[in-house]
This record gives C-alpha cells, structure tokens and sequence, in this order.
C-alpha cells in the first residue's frame, strides 16, 4: 500500500511560485496529524499510527482517508457539486460507483444543481408517417425519440444523438410532444380506435412516466385541442393547460369557424382537470401544423400563433400561468408584404420571443427584445436563396427554431436536417440527420423525480 | 502606507500572512473581518498548509478582470492531479471562494468524465460497497445509457 503518497511532511520550505506573503512556522506546528504522516515513513511508523488510529476508529477507509484525502473524505457538497458538472449518462454510471454517490443522485439539492448547469439539448421526434384530414395531421404510430446532446457550440459531426425508447403504454398511440421544461416532457397520446386521448408526462433520464386522466371535454368530430406545459416561477407547480376549439352546430348549420373554445387546467400532482369554462376570444388556433398546437412557454405565459375570426392576419394568444387568463399579445409586424406565409412558429431566442416565418423565398426570425412590448419587435434574421443556396427553395414547410446557442448561432430543425444560423458570416450549415417528418423540441435534461407529484401514478419504463 | 495584513492558519498551525483586501475575496473571511475586525490569527482548521499556500497564491493574483478567468483556469490546471485539486475545493468550500470551487470541481468533472467505475473508484479512493445484484438492478434500470 502507498502511504503519504504526494503528500511532503506538513513542515516544508517548499513556497510555491508567486507566493507573496510572509510564511512562518508556528512553535506548536507538531499536532497529530502531523505526527501521523511523518513517522509513517519510518519503520516503526505504521505501529504507531495504528495504535493512534485505533484509538479513535478503527476503519481501514478512514485509516486511508486520513492519509490522502478522497471523496469519503469530502462533504457531500463537493460530491453533489462535482457529480452535477458531469454528462448525463456518466452520472448514472456514477450511481454504481457506491451507495453513497447514489443516494446523492436521488437528492434533490443536487437535481436542482444539475438542473442549473444542464446543457440544452434537442429531442428529435420523428413520425414516421402522417396521415392529414381536411381538419387535422395524425402522426400514425409512436414514432422514435431522439435526444440530441449539443455542447456550447455545435459541432455537427460531433453531435451525439442516441435512442430513448418510449414508454411501452404510448407504443401503440400516436404521439405529439406538446413542450418540454427541466427536463420533463409532455406528450400528447391518442388512439384514435379505443377512444383514447391524454396528456402524458415523462422524464426519459429517471424512466419516469405519468398519463394524465381524460379531460371533461373530449374531441368529439371537428375539434381541436391546443396544449401548453409549463412552470410557474410563482408556485413552483407544474401546469398543462389544455383548448378545445369545436364546431358546434346551430340550426342544423356547422359554422365556417369555431363556435366555442373551452379551456381546462391541470396541475400536477392534483389528479384532475379543471374547467375554466369558455375563453373569451374571437380567434382560433390555425388546424393545419402540428407545432401550433403546443403553447412557446415564457415568462408565465404560453404563447400561441391563433388567427383571427376572418383569417386575415395572425395574431398571438397568451395564457397566464398564474392567473389562469387568456389575453392577446402584440405579435410582430407583416414580415414580408403580401407574401403569403408558408409556416410560423414561436420559440425563445436568448431569453426573449421570437416568431419564425416561412415564405416562398425568405425565412425571417422576428425577436421581441423586451417582452410585451409591441415596438422592440425586431426583424434579427433573413434568409434568402442568396445566403442559402442548398435550402428546399421556395420553402413550403414551417421550420422549428431550436436554441441560439452561446457563440451566437441559431440552431434550427427543418425537415430532415439540423441548421445552424451563424449571424456574423451570414452563413447557414446544413446536417442532414433525421429521417423526414422530424420536429424539434429544445430540451434540458434533468434528474427530476415525480416523487414530488403526490398521489399521481407513476410508470417506470 | 502599509496595506492592512491578516494572518491565517492552517490545519499543521503554519502561518500566512495575506493582506487584507485580497483575502476578503474569500467570504468566509470577509465575514470574520466584517464582525470582529479579525486582529488575531484566522484558524482554519480544514486546510492544511500545502493547500492553503496555493489558496494564498490564488488570492494574491493580479490579473485584469477580462483574462481572470483564464487565469483560474490555467491555475487549476497546472494543478492537475486529483487529490490535489480537491483539496482545494474543500479548501475553496470553507472559505467561500466560488471561483475557486467552481474552477476545481470542473477540472476534476473533467477528468474523471471518461473515466470507468473502477478508474473512478481508484482515482477518488472509493470502496466499492455495492454487490453485484444491486449493480445489475442499476444497469438494468438505465439500460439506455449502458
């Protein structure tokens, strides 16, 4: 066994480089301690020690520890703070490492650290098929699930993508990811042939997995359902708010536009849905793209493109959190005149809202510099055939804006491929990296049990 | 004028003198100044001498705020070898000094990321308490990340 290895005696006249300040040695430097790594180098040392060690305790780890200090050695705040700086998938190795590491694992001061300091990433949804009604797009099976780790810059032959296999209870549903936040996701179940239709929550790092109950209101012909899944910063609870816009016939006549919008709440951890009764808008949420449906989750609000009753512009729709209210939002300015818009969706740039539209020949992404505030939109980004040449051009499909990531690049989901924006060289890279019908959802990991959701019930898969 | 000093003492009772407004970085000390002047001698009974003179060195830094933090990490990582640099996040831990911490903890993250569950034993000196049935139940659970 090495004793004292890399550890000169205490007493030294080894000064490091740089050391300004005055060293003096104490007349009573001799302590144990002391004593201990000194005689251990002579012969009769180990004698020594023992009788000394044993005298306090006896145990071969701490014998060691006291030697060279190790992480036994360490307060579990150095533990938990080094085990939350580490990747994903080394922490649950590091779970096997001993029952200590795991139990720190399982703490909730170190979820919330790794939480602080959990790099964003990417799921990649993709639907293998989708099947479009004149009202609505199914994806027809499950689908896989991808999680896409990016480190601070993205290094698209770097990336690391790996397979998270879905709860066996959604293996036979059509699955729609509805928003994500620390690292819990919600996703949308239907099976459409049993009549079923709930809101699942899952963590794909803990395996933890929730359905919600069915809502009062249930999607009954020509209606749709928008979703928001968030946390309030007020109560710490955690809410999917759930609209269903319908056609409701009068008369014997079905109106061209949703008659009535009704709006429930969950929180989690409660067990069931509450009415909030009809909302008290004229717009609707546009029926043909799927990413409309799932609420942008910002400041306490969901954040929805809706389009008013004529279908002439769109607007933006907020839901409050807290307050549990509706409200319209100042949406940006026409982004490119009397050009038809192919594809929009809502997404958070640095901390602010941004709206990201497809036209024929230009993408634009709007940011909302300071939030609520109708004049600090501003068009940041442009893309035409002229910056990228290899783009599907004329752009049809709606495109997913991911993350501006630290070095300033925009990382965005179109199609099959994975874009990445630089603004400085006006530049676009292109990965192509999915299969086709792939969507995006910016994702933190996160060690978040669902102990914390009372009686809910809870799946391991 | 001369700069007001403090003096600090190690685990092995080695003094350091550290003049006050570089060691007020640690707040730990700042708060000891702020409630009794700290005229006397600082004990810190955690650290010991070898790692309480980097922690000086450390302190005693004059670097311009810009490549400051540059310069903690280069520090933490010409100190490369793990037991080392957790020492000095413990010593960092007691005297409050965030920079430090952080610096130490990622480097030492950093180096044991790769690492396998025996080099992680070995390298941080841990006894491998788990049997082999609760290792299985572990890996079995997690299977995806195995």
């Amino acid at each position: 066994m090495k004793l004292n290895h890399r550890r000169p005696p205490a007493i030294s006249d080894h000064t490091p480089i740089g050391l300004k300040s005055a060293r003096q040695t104490s007349p009573e430097a001799k302590t144990p301690a002391d004593f201990s790594s000194r005689t251990l180098t002579t012969t009769t040392g180990p004698v020594l020690v023992f009788f000394y060690l044993k005298k306090i305790k006896p145990n071969f780890v701490w014998f060691r520890t006291l030697i060279d200090p190790s992480m036994e050695d360490l307060p579990a705040e150095l533990t938990i703070d080094i085990l939350s700086r580490l990747p994903v998938k080394t922490i649950i190795h590091c779970k096997l490492v001993c029952k200590k590491w795991r139990n720190l694992v399982l703490d909730s001061l170190f979820v919330n650290l790794h939480l602080s300091r959990s790099p964003i990433g990417l799921i990649i949804k993709h639907y293998p098929f989708m099947y479009r009604t004149n009202y609505w797009i199914f994806p027809s099976y499950p689908g896989t699930m991808k999680w896409v780790q990016i480190e601070d810059k993205v290094d698209c032959d770097r990336l690391l993508s790996l397979n998270l296999n879905l709860p066996a209870i959604l293996q036979n549903a059509s699955i729609i990811h509805m928003g994500s936040v620390n690292g819990l996701i919600c996703l949308w179940r239907t099976i459409p042939a049993l009549n079923l239709d709930n809101i699942c929550i899952c963590n794909p790092v803990t395996r933890e997995c929730m359905i919600l109950p069915g809502q009062r209101f249930q999607r009954d012909g020509f209606a749709e359902a928008a979703y928001g899944f968030g946390l309030s910063s007020v109560t710490g609870e955690y809410k999917v708010v759930r609209t269903l816009q319908a056609k409701v016939v009068q008369n014997g006549h079905k109106p061209a536009w949703p008659s009535v919008i009704e709006a429930e709440v969950y929180t989690l951890g409660t067990c069931e849905w509450r009415n909030l009764g009809p909302v008290p808008v004229t717009y609707y949420w546009l029926n043909n793209a799927l990413h409309q449906f799932c609420g942008t989750f910002l400041n306490n609000h969901f954040h929805w493109i809706v389009c008013d009753s004529k279908d002439t512009r769109d607007e933006i729709a907020t839901f409050d959190l807290d307050k549990e209210t509706f409200q319209m939002f100042p949406s940006p300015p026409e982004s490119v005149q009397g050009k038809r818009c192919h594809g929009q969706s809502l997404a958070i740039l640095k901390g602010c809202l941004c709206k990201l539209g497809t036209y024929h020949f230009e993408l634009t992404i709007w940011v909302m510099k300071e939030y609520g505030i109708k004049n600090s939109w501003h068009k940041e980004v442009v893309i035409t055939p002229e910056i990228c040449v290899d783009l599907k051009w004329p752009l049809f499909e709606p495109m997913d804006l991911i993350v501006g990531l630290k070095d300033g690049s925009i990382l965005m989901v179109f199609e099959n491929k994975f874009c990445v924006f630089d603004p400085r060289s006006q530049t676009i890279e292109e990965t192509k990296m999915f299969k086709p019908q792939s969507r995006g959802l910016a994702y933190r990991p996160s060690f978040l049990k669902f102990q914390n959701f009372g009686s809910e019930m809870v799946y391991m898969f | 004028m001369s700069k007001k000093t403090l003096t600090l003492m190690s685990k092995d009772k080695q003094l350091f003198n550290i003049e006050e407004h570089l060691a007020v970085q640690s707040v730990t000390i700042r708060n000891m100044v702020k409630e009794d002047g700290a005229s006397s001698v600082i004990p810190l009974p955690r650290v010991d001498s070898e790692t309480l003179a980097l922690v000086i060195e450390y302190l005693n830094r004059q670097q311009a705020p810009e490549e400051d933090e540059d310069y903690v990490k280069k520090f933490v990582d010409e100190r490369g070898e793990i037991p080392t640099l957790l020492e000095l996040a413990q010593a960092a831990l007691d005297l409050d000094i965030k920079k430090l911490m952080d610096a130490a903890c990622m480097k030492v993250a950093d180096l044991i990321k790769d690492f396998t569950l025996e080099e992680v034993r070995e390298a941080l000196r841990i006894e491998n308490d788990r049997t082999p049935e609760e290792e299985k139940a572990i890996r079995d659970e997690f299977q995806w990340a195995f």
